[in-house]
């Protein structure tokens, strides 16, 4: 049947206005993440036992012999020995830290507090590295970098904002100017995202082109004039959120309405991000790319921390629709 | 192996296509396509190089299947007859032709219209499809030949059941 045989052709034509795009991509990416999320809090428990087993086994052969030396007349108990078992190994070990962002495309979960729902706050932020999270400083403006994608696509790189002019890992400390990071090479060009500038930048890690959202660092948020939606993106580029324990909205019409009334009535709180944060606020865009800011209980941060309860309320209204 | 987004890059339009065409409902093929990269993302799988957009689609239609072999989804969300064509916006030109056979192929019974739509639309060849399906080459050949049976059956305005 020779018709069949222009089967491709027919189709293409037919079906040319369904396409893949960057709307399915971000729901593809937000469903990952809780998926992920999912899988890890099944392991919490096991892992969580295996490590208490792991302490109380080190404890009683570390402490046995120490118990020993304590009870002979005479004795200094050995503080040596105890200082020199360093649990965990060390936080800076590099690679195998680094592994963590390094493979993640789908986000982790963190308990705050150790009591908190864990399934309820997802982390798209690449973790912490010695108490400073992998950042890059562009004149005083803080980026922390996310775990995905791992490598952004060409297509949304946006002007140049310069080269790392330092590495550290203390760059709170560092004195100078320019483009600082912990993370990215010194030498390495940093990028704007496209159409996101203030809010994303972008750069090579381990050969793979990260993006980094803007936060708060070192006490400073916003810098200058700045308002919430510098920090954030525009309400057109969002096309589906994300509240954890909440809810996901999908339609894209609802989640700009949403993230217009954020950017309306969100009131400007301190440079600070809290720290109670249980529940975490997704934003897919309509490049594919993922931000993310957590979630108090009327607040919401990343680059500061802003209250609006105007947009929780419409939130839950539009879930409940 | 390619990463996850030059994946998606090349084969997500594929993917949600077939799965339309298999489907013929927007919705339910746009849910099929996120679960196959989900499970692309989530689970890593090491691909066989050059095998990528196989293993894609025969995690899509597996889906597909699951999706048409339930009832109330089939009845209720999937039972329209009609199968409707999304052209690009600035493609206005209509073809009766084109629209009844791509009709046709989505009114296949499921069996056949997989292996049309690997076959004709996809373009891969009767051992690679069997491989896909873990059924016997030649059982790939037979379907093919009653599937195009089939479809001149219902072009001429017959039943395919």
């Amino acid at each position: 049947m020779t018709r069949l045989d222009h089967l491709p052709d027919i189709a293409a034509r037919g079906l040319g206005g369904l396409n893949a795009d960057a709307r399915l991509l971000g729901q593809i990416r937000l469903a990952a993440a809780g998926s992920a999320a999912k899988r890890r809090v099944r392991w919490q428990p096991v892992l969580l036992y295996c490590a208490a087993v792991a302490v109380f086994v080190a404890a009683a052969l570390w402490g046995a012999p120490l118990l020993r030396l304590r009870n002979l007349p005479g004795t200094q108990p050995s503080i040596e020995v105890l200082g020199s078992s360093a649990a965990g190994g060390d936080p800076q070990a590099g690679d195998e830290y680094w592994a963590v962002a390094q493979g993640g495309a789908a986000g982790n979960v963190q308990a705050g507090g150790g009591a908190a729902d864990a399934g309820s706050f997802r982390n798209l932020f690449a973790p912490e590295r010695g108490g400073n999270f992998p950042l890059l400083m562009v004149d005083g403006a803080a980026y922390r970098m996310l775990i995905s994608p791992t490598n952004m696509k060409n297509s949304l790189l946006g002007v140049s904002l310069g080269e790392v002019s330092e590495y550290t890992l203390e760059p709170a400390l560092s004195t100078g100017g320019g483009i600082v990071s912990n993370i990215v090479n010194a030498g390495e060009t940093v990028y704007a995202v496209k159409g996101m500038q203030g809010a994303m930048a972008a750069g090579y890690v381990k050969g793979g082109l990260r993006v980094f959202q803007r936060v708060s660092f070192a006490g400073t948020a916003l810098l200058g004039s700045e308002t919430l939606a510098d920090t954030l993106t525009g309400a057109s580029a969002v096309t589906a959120m994300e509240l954890t324990g909440v809810g996901i909205v999908d339609d894209a019409t609802t989640a700009r309405a949403l993230m217009q009334t954020l950017l309306d009535n969100a009131t400007y709180g301190s440079a600070s991000v809290g720290g109670g944060e249980t529940r975490s606020l997704l934003i897919a865009l309509a490049n594919g790319l993922l931000m993310q800011l957590m979630v108090g209980d009327d607040t919401v941060s990343a680059c500061g921390t802003w209250s609006c309860p105007e947009f929780f309320e419409a939130y839950a209204l539009a879930v409940a629709e | 192996m390619p990463n996850f987004e030059e994946l998606y890059a090349k084969y997500a339009t594929d993917v949600l296509r077939v799965c339309y065409f298999y489907l013929g409902d927007r919705q339910k093929a746009e849910d099929v396509c996120q679960d196959v990269f989900v499970r692309l993302m989530v689970n890593a799988p090491q691909l066989e190089e050059g095998r990528e957009k196989a293993w894609l689609l025969k995690v899509a239609l597996n889906r597909c299947r699951d999706l048409w072999r339930g009832s109330w989804t089939r009845r209720v969300v999937l039972g329209s007859p009609l199968f409707e064509l999304i052209p690009a916006p600035d493609d206005t030109e209509r073809s009766d032709e084109a629209e009844a056979m791509m009709t046709a192929v989505h009114a296949l019974p499921v069996a056949f219209r997989e292996v049309v739509l690997l076959h004709y639309y996809q373009n891969y060849g009767i051992s690679e499809i069997a491989r896909m399906m873990n059924l016997p080459e030649g059982t790939i050949s037979s379907r093919l030949s009653r599937g195009r049976k089939k479809l001149e059956t219902i072009l001429q305005g017959g039943d395919a059941q």
